[in-house]
């Protein structure tokens, strides 16, 4: 319109051209708001998601709470192997643990003192060996104090009389 | 991003369970006892302890098993101290003739075992005690015309459980 203004100002025709092009114009601006009708009209958007909410924290809670149960689940595993293995104890060095279960039966260390006339007897102390026909086992670590039979040492009061 | 959220958590699954899968491998080592002419394998969790007992040789336990300072699980090895190439059957017999004068102790069972294709004298007894006795096994084994008796014990409770550590030791007993 200016442009047509400024050539009548001129003195010069103006062109049949520009109220065609008018018409072209308003031929699109009519195509364009029925277009924009039409869109409106069946044209429809996805409903909004909440995508600001999970872009935010950037997990769900659902990752969150499966990230705890995996994380949980790792300490109470490990702790659990653990408390399974037989951790050694404390008093485990050889130096402090004694053992005295024994095989054989524990012998008594008693000594028989035989006394038929003590102004009469003299004491003399003997070791007598051990006959070949004797299965008695008994520790040499023990004393054993009998008349015969066993191994190991034998403490005998003889007899001598006048 | 979202990739390496899903591998961080396959990750810290298969070390969860790696984890559950942990077990204590020394519980299938072993060790071996040579010393003293004699030579055998025991269990890796166990220890070599001072064996106070009568003729002992060696005394094996599981310090897991102690409690007070005294061990309850325990394999003792003592070699009676007798002239050489006697009759194991008849020191055997004469043993066990006096050893339950001790009332502390009732038999169980008598009889023989089968020991690396030998016959062994074997006497099974426990503790004359109501609460937590304790079960003895005595093996008498002819080595070579010496005699080694090897004494297993366990709380009654719990001594099926320990025949694999005990057979271990025996079966593996030999001299050097």
């Amino acid at each position: 319109m200016a442009v047509d203004r400024v050539k009548k100002l001129q003195g010069k025709e103006v062109t049949e051209q520009s109220t065609e092009y008018l018409s072209d114009k308003k031929k699109e601006d009519a195509d364009t708001v029925e277009k924009d009708a039409l869109i409106q009209k069946y044209v429809t958007n996805p409903p909004e998601k909440p995508f600001a909410q999970t872009g935010s924290s950037g997990l769900s809670k659902g990752k969150i709470g499966l990230l705890i149960f995996v994380v949980l689940a790792f300490f109470v595993g490990t702790g659990y192997g653990v408390y399974v293995m037989s951790i050694p104890a404390n008093n485990s060095s050889g130096s402090t643990i004694d053992v005295n279960a024994s095989a054989f039966p524990t012998v008594n260390n008693t000594t028989v003192n035989q006394t038929v006339n003590p102004t009469n007897t003299t004491s003399t102390t003997t070791a007598v060996t051990t006959p070949t026909t004797t299965t008695t086992v008994t520790p040499t670590t023990k004393t054993t104090t009998k008349t015969g039979g066993t191994t190991g040492n034998v403490t005998k009061k003889n007899k001598t009389s006048n | 991003m979202r990739k390496y959220i899903v591998l961080v958590i396959f990750l810290v699954c298969s070390v969860v369970f790696a984890s559950g899968c942990v077990t204590n491998k020394s519980t299938n080592t072993t060790k071996t006892y040579a010393q003293n002419n004699i030579s055998f394998t025991y269990p890796g969790s166990w220890e070599i302890v001072n064996a106070t007992s009568p003729n002992a040789v060696v005394a094996v336990v599981d310090p897991n098993s102690v409690q007070n300072g005294t061990p309850t699980t325990l394999v003792v090895i003592q070699k009676p101290d007798i002239s050489a190439g006697s009759d194991i059957n008849t020191i055997y017999t004469s043993n066990y003739a006096t050893f339950f004068n001790n009332t502390n102790y009732q038999r169980i069972s008598d009889g023989n075992i089968t020991v690396n294709g030998q016959s062994a004298p074997e006497n099974i007894y426990e503790t004359n005690t109501t609460v937590n006795p304790i079960q003895y096994s005595a093996v008498w084994l002819n080595e070579s015309g010496s005699i080694y008796v090897i004494l297993s014990a366990a709380p009654a409770s719990d001594f099926e459980n320990e025949t694999t550590n005990f057979n271990l030791i025996l079966n593996s007993f030999k001299l050097q």
